[in-house]
């Protein structure tokens, strides 16, 4: 076992603050706008039915109105919120990893590399289909809460990126010695790509 | 875990265990039956204990019933159970009710142990238990092989998954050069670290949050409070007044914390009992225990980081618990919904120096006594925790002064803030991070600490997080993954937590050697 101290300048590493991020699909804020106005249409619609039901006391029935539009202002806010954060999100790829950047206000920025991804999984939803988008998952050794999961792709653009990163961790896993056993590290057959019917 | 999917053609080398391990099947029945069916079945034997006539006797047939079940399940179990080799797999075959065959991959086994049970030590027997990578609960148990199969097996499951063979000298009883041995006065001092970490918990329960790893005191608690009777300790209160009830719940806690501290000793004894650890080339073997012998086994690749832990009994016994981490759970494990386990190599009880040479034997070339610390934002960081702790002494002092004193409000205020404020210092000067060579190192705490130190190379994945007020002052959280487990440095300064994961980044992703 022997270790390399290589004598690192400081500046000379490949830095974290250089990444130029690609935002994701165009369709992605869409898609989101509109998942979130369905959910918050049915739950303003919903809201509606306390003033149906009440018949007597007509001032009643009318403050009760004041609830779909405390929804309807509440909707508006939060679909904009996610539209925007759907905007902020980024990723980009670099020879080695694979960096992801999310957060309006508390930002975030993941850096994986592909060495340790020890597989991948392409999902997509009914609305997310409507859209051409996908969802893809990287899964790593030590717990679920490292697996980094990436919306808001392209489905073009997930399954090619799935491919060329498992192409990658599968190379240099064999350069040294397949950790994991090659079986599950191996890059999956496009045809046998599970797509999930929802995303899971 | 396909039933029956690839039948050998050679069938006839399946191999049984020795019958001895019927023991070990009814023993695991009977811990099952206790940790987890007693709760339920309690208030039932509650009643069958106190009553008599045709209650007891069918308590006392419910019972019997159920040794009955235990003792066929157990036979069944062992005659189920057949295990081969084929190649560089492990077939096994188990099962009463649900059948199941597992095929493991020797390369995929990280953790080898192998047990001596008080049972099984008069036949020359032992227990070989094998880990595999990323999937806790899927352990697999030969129960009841020879003592010198068993050690036979493991070389070669070992050798097989470092591509290393093994010197023959190990099959011999004293298998390797001799590395480290801790005195039973030792193993007795972790014991009441252990239990250190239990007396923090009690006195600032809300404040920590992490138990070691010491489950068996749980119960033990349990059966001790209900084992006192209460009703002589309420009368003598009563009898002795508002003073004598004072001294008398002192002593009690005295005698609670003693007993705890015996428990705690038993405990490690128990495992740790004649602690001897020897190395062999990468390969490091402990043999411990009071009357059931353990072996464990680890290679040095598989370490992915080692901690050094130190809570305030431990501070004052001047001792270091030194903690090699192995990877915890996979996608695998997390997939099936099995809890995470926390699969750890303890070198207990070490000195100052001890921690030092051990951790440059474990990690090669880590230098630990030339390791810098940096520390972290005072300024930012114990203002923002400040706060956050003060609030419930601003909601203690609300109430006081309502139903109280309203005079008494200033005086929490006050106590609260300065009570908040030690708090946050002490853990903001646990804070620390540096890398030596071509090790990371992150230090955090409260009373006492818990340093991780790590090939930076292991790094799984690294994550930088901003806050607004953080980006304005130019500070970051930095997360660093390990497969073993996750440290949140919290506000660094941008530009050191930038260097530290890139540095990071940049070992894991140009080094020849991988991680696993």
């Amino acid at each position: 076992m022997t270790f390399q101290n290589l004598p690192v300048e400081p500046g000379s590493l490949p830095q974290v603050s250089n990444f130029k991020f690609k935002p994701m699909a165009p369709a992605y804020p869409k898609e989101v706008r509109l998942q979130h106005g369905i959910v918050w249409t049915i739950v303003i619609l919903a809201q509606v039915i306390p003033s149906i039901i009440v018949a007597k006391p007509l001032g009643l029935k009318m403050a009760l109105l004041g609830l779909p539009v405390l929804g309807l202002i509440m909707g508006i806010g939060f679909t904009a919120l996610a539209v925007k954060s759907a905007r902020v999100k980024g990723w980009t790829l670099r020879q080695h990893d694979i960096a992801y950047r999310s957060g309006i206000w508390w930002r975030k920025i993941v850096v994986l590399p592909f060495d340790r991804v020890q597989h991948a999984e392409i999902s997509s939803g009914p609305l997310q289909r409507k859209f051409g988008l996908a969802s893809l998952k990287f899964f790593t050794a030590g717990g679920a809460s490292i697996d980094l999961r990436i919306d808001g792709l392209s489905e073009d653009v997930a399954s090619d990126l799935r491919e060329f990163i498992m192409q990658r961790a599968a190379e240099s896993q064999d350069d040294h010695r397949a950790p994991q056993g090659n079986s599950e590290a191996a890059p999956a057959d496009p045809d046998k790509s599970p797509v999930l019917p929802n995303g899971a | 875990m396909e039933p029956e999917a690839k039948e050998p053609a050679s069938a006839h080398r399946w191999r049984r265990t020795s019958p001895v391990a019927v023991v070990f099947y009814v023993l695991k029945f009977a811990r099952h039956m206790v940790t987890d069916g007693l709760p339920a079945v309690a208030p039932a034997v509650a009643v069958f204990a106190t009553a008599d006539g045709w209650m007891k006797t069918a308590g006392i047939g419910a019972l019997s019933a159920l040794a009955l079940i235990g003792a066929v399940g157990a036979i069944l179990s062992y005659l189920r159970f057949r295990f081969r080799f084929e190649g560089q797999q492990l077939l096994v075959r188990r099962g009463v009710i649900k059948r199941e065959q597992l095929n493991v991959d020797f390369d995929r086994i990280q953790d080898v142990a192998i047990d001596e049970p008080f049972y099984a030590r008069p036949f020359g027997l032992a227990m070989l238990k094998l880990d595999t990578a990323g999937s806790a609960g899927k352990e697999i148990t030969l129960p009841g092989i020879p003592l010198a199969n068993a050690r036979a097996m493991r070389n070669e499951i070992i050798s097989v998954a470092t591509r290393q063979p093994m010197p023959e000298t190990v099959d011999a009883e004293e298998p390797s050069d001799h590395l480290l041995t801790r005195s039973n006065a030792d193993i007795a001092r972790y014991g009441l670290t252990a239990n250190g970490l239990l007396w923090v918990a009690i006195v600032f329960g809300a404040f920590v949050s992490a138990v070691d790893d010491d489950q068996w005191l749980g119960p033990a608690v349990n059966w001790l409070t209900s084992a006192l009777n209460l009703d002589g300790v309420t009368s003598a209160i009563v009898r002795l007044g508002a003073p004598g009830a004072v001294l008398l719940v002192l002593l009690g806690l005295l005698v609670a914390g003693l007993l705890l501290s015996l428990f705690s000793i038993l405990g490690a004894l128990w495992k740790y009992a004649d602690y001897r650890l020897s190395v062999d080339g990468n390969t490091y073997h402990r043999r411990s225990g009071l009357v059931s012998k353990q072996e464990q086994t680890l290679k040095r690749a598989k370490i992915q980081a080692a901690v050094w832990r130190q809570n305030v009994v431990a501070y004052w016994l001047s001792r270091i618990n030194l903690q090699l981490r192995l990877v915890s759970a996979g996608e695998a494990a997390n997939a099936q919904g099995m809890p995470i386990g926390q699969p750890v190599f303890l070198v207990p009880a070490l000195t100052d120096d001890e921690a030092h040479d051990m951790s440059a034997e474990f990690l090669p070339e880590l230098d630990t006594r030339s390791l810098q610390l940096s520390q972290i934002n005072r300024r930012r960081y114990m203002s923002r925790n400040i706060t956050l702790a003060w609030m419930p002494f601003i909601a203690a002092a609300s109430f006081a002064a309502y139903f109280l004193n309203p005079l008494a409000a200033p005086a929490v205020f006050l106590a609260g803030l300065a009570l908040a404020t030690g708090c946050v210092y002490l853990r903001w000067k646990r804070y620390g991070y540096g890398t030596v060579n071509a090790y990371g190192c992150l230090r955090e705490g409260f009373f006492g600490y818990k340093t991780t130190l790590f090939p930076l190379r292991k790094l799984q994945r690294a994550d930088l997080r901003q806050s607004p007020s953080q980006r304005r002052a130019g500070l970051a959280n930095l997360t660093v993954h390990l497969a073993s487990h996750s440290i949140t440095m919290p506000y660094m300064d941008l530009n050191e937590a930038r260097r530290f994961a890139d540095l990071a980044l940049h070992q894991a992703e140009s080094s020849e050697e991988g991680w696993f």
